[in-house]
């Protein structure tokens, strides 16, 4: 391991890579302080400029742009209570109230402390449990790793709450659907092609990400402005306040953003759960340990309210790289986009990935606390200037937004049938959006469609034609079980829910 | 709109879908040699459809019984809660899904340049944009410095334009 850290701080610690980290977490702090863009849509931006790049170098941009999109997403949540993804909503909470109360700057300071120590421990447990479970996963198999990623898509699904449960399976459904557009690489025959020359190589991974991320996000931003006009921005970022944490505040901040980082990582580290509930699970957790006085404060502009989410969404970040790194399995809709750019790279993501290429796998964890550091260096002196993006005007940042997806998506193929494509999916998209269907397992399905149906198929091939290795192989078998589980656990729910009023109801009566 | 009724709409959109999707797999070609196979290139596109169809039914059927009994309760107040009343600007919307669609379709034609410089001008106007400033030298500048960057330092082909041949 130690062997694996100093090479992975040789590649990590040239000019180049350096540079790589700077400007990843300068461009992700800038996208994703945009309302409504987060990590997925910065990344993606992000594709077709790596491509020719070294991997490493390539990929650790990536992760710069990962941390800096998260912190940026803080940044808006803070300042104009805009959060940027999912995962940032619990920091608006207090970190909104506080900006209200002429703390902003304060706010932004805990904030970047926070994310920094979630982002620290994260990474230190990044380092231990990846190796770990890579070292287990070597055993896996065909039919281990089918049933692996049907398990993953279905906790994606099921993350996404009751009411959205079979939305999220019937869009993990469509991502699969649209994997199989193309040529099957197997047996060579053509596959909802309709004739047309443009899909024999399937629809591009980077097409599917802009139309429904980047796009779709504009379209949304466009459809439902946010209710801060220019000039109101302009005076919340004019009163920021004092930077400096006293004593008795650090003292309150450190332990739970400790806490909320161990918290955020283990949640991170499951399948489908990801940031948005470490950072909701942080923010409740402490709001029951600070106590009933305290407990008022929260939601009023608490610095500890703050510090929770903050710490775990950083940290579950972190987290979320273990299954991808070790089992080539993405956990959360970011790390579908970072398996697609790994593939991009020509690098499989799995437990050969130590072995195969351990420059990449290690420098990757590297830089991912490298960024951290960069983020608090850079971004702590540079808040109030970095916030001034925040007054740009919509109308001229949402067209470039555009701009850069088509003109992206056109550059990694040079044809325009793809760029015309895009536009149709977005659209198709933005409806679904509409009608309240999540994007990420669309995404996530399609990223594993083509690797699930390939593991199937050997599956079957290897046990002689048969179905036979669900009950033949145990890990096979225990994780369908917990699938079958995940699935039911909708259905249990609400007929518990259903019992305990009737209970309620015969006890009052 | 309330949840019932998105619940509704999105369970018939992907019935459709899967249904379409199912019956094209038939259509997918098989090499005689791999007729008789367990797993052959129609076995996926088959389950996906199943799956499909088995979980949009099931979304249609509960979003009809729960429409039902909404309006059986005559819950004009249940809609509203569902569904807050929020202005939706969908004129923008639709303005920039029909430039992307024209840009894609003349990118090729005129030219990076040109397609690009009337895409953004056409955006920023839509979505309210207003003097020369914006709308003439922002959209031109990016043009320039992206085909600078793009075209000149990175040395990366930007499509001229085919209309452009007619001057040649």
């Amino acid at each position: 391991m130690f062997e694996g850290i100093a090479s992975g701080l040789l590649t990590v610690f040239t000019p180049i890579n350096l540079l790589m980290v700077i400007v990843g977490c300068f461009a992700g702090t800038f996208i994703g302080l945009l309302p409504g863009l987060g990590p997925i849509t910065a990344i993606a931006l992000m594709i077709p400029v790596t491509y020719g790049f070294d991997p490493s170098s390539g990929l650790i941009l990536m992760a710069g742009v990962y941390y800096g999109a998260i912190f940026g997403g803080s940044t808006s949540s803070i300042l104009i209570n805009a959060p940027g993804v999912a995962a940032t909503v619990a920091t608006s909470f207090d970190g909104f109230p506080l900006a209200k109360k002429g703390q902003a700057a304060k706010a932004l300071t805990v904030a970047a402390y926070c994310s920094f120590s979630g982002g620290t421990i994260g990474a230190i447990l990044l380092l231990v449990a990846a190796p770990a479970l890579a070292r287990v996963s070597l055993s896996f198999q065909s039919s281990d790793y089918f049933a692996l990623m049907t398990l993953g898509l279905t906790a994606m699904a099921v993350s996404k709450g009751e009411g959205a449960f079979v939305k999220g399976i019937l869009m993990t459904i469509l991502g699969l659907m649209l994997a199989t557009v193309g040529t099957d690489l197997s047996t060579g025959v053509q596959r909802y092609v309709f004739g047309n020359l443009n899909l024999i190589d399937g629809i591009s991974f980077l097409l599917i990400v802009m139309a429904t991320f980047a796009i779709g996000e504009v379209f949304i931003s466009v459809l439902k402005p946010d209710d801060l006009s220019d000039e109101q921005r302009k005076a919340l970022m004019s009163k920021m306040g004092q930077m400096r944490l006293n004593r008795e505040e650090r003292r309150e901040i450190f332990p739970a953003a400790g806490r909320s980082s161990l918290l955020g990582f283990l949640v991170g580290v499951l399948p489908g759960a990801g940031a948005t509930i470490a950072s909701f699970l942080a923010y409740g957790m402490e709001r029951k340990l600070a106590g009933p006085e305290k407990a008022k404060e929260f939601g009023k502009g608490s610095l500890r309210g703050l510090a929770a989410p903050e710490a775990a969404n950083n940290a579950a970040s972190s987290g979320s790289f273990v299954p991808l790194l070790t089992l080539g399995i993405p956990g959360s809709g970011t790390t579908a986009v970072m398996l697609g750019a790994l593939i991009s790279f020509g690098i499989q993501p799995g437990p050969r990935l130590m072995v195969d290429n351990p420059n990449v796998f290690w420098s990757v964890i590297i830089s991912m606390y490298v960024g951290n550091i960069i983020l608090l260096i850079l971004n702590l002196p540079l808040i109030p200037y970095i916030a001034k993006l925040l007054t740009i005007p919509r109308q001229i940042l949402l067209p470039m937004i555009l701009f850069l997806s088509l003109i992206g998506v056109y550059l990694i193929s040079f044809n325009t049938f793809e760029m015309g494509l895009m536009v149709a999916i977005a659209a198709a998209a933005f409806l679904l959006r509409l009608l309240d269907f999540p994007m990420p397992p669309l995404v996530l399905g399609f990223v594993l469609g083509g690797m699930m149906e390939e593991n199937l198929r050997r599956a079957i091939t290897i046990h002689d034609n048969s179905l036979a290795f669900i009950w033949e192989r145990p890990i096979t078998l225990v994780l369908l079980s917990i699938t079958v589980l995940l699935l039911l656990l909708p259905g249990i729910r609400s007929l518990v829910a259903k019992l305990r009023a009737r209970q309620q109801v015969s006890t009052a009566a | 709109m309330s949840s019932a009724q998105k619940q509704l709409v999105g369970g018939i959109i992907f019935l459709a879908f899967s249904v379409f999707y199912g019956w094209e797999a038939g259509n997918i070609s098989l090499f005689f040699t791999r007729e008789g196979q367990v797993f052959t290139a129609r076995t996926v596109p088959y389950a996906l459809s199943l799956l499909g169809i088995a979980f949009s039914l099931y979304m249609v059927v509960v979003a009809a019984v729960r429409l039902i009994r909404q309006n059986a309760a005559a819950a004009q107040e249940q809609t509203s809660t569902d569904s807050p009343p929020r202005t939706l600007h969908w004129r923008p919307v639709v303005l920039l899904i029909a430039l992307m669609g024209v840009y894609a379709a003349l990118f090729s034609v005129l030219g990076f340049i040109v397609a690009t410089t009337g895409f953004l001008i056409g955006t920023f106007a839509v979505l309210g944009a207003r003097g020369w400033k914006s709308l003439l030298v922002v959209p031109i500048g990016t043009v320039l410095v992206f085909w600078l960057l793009v075209g000149v330092v990175m040395n990366i082909h930007l499509v001229q334009g085919t209309i452009w041949n007619i001057f040649r």
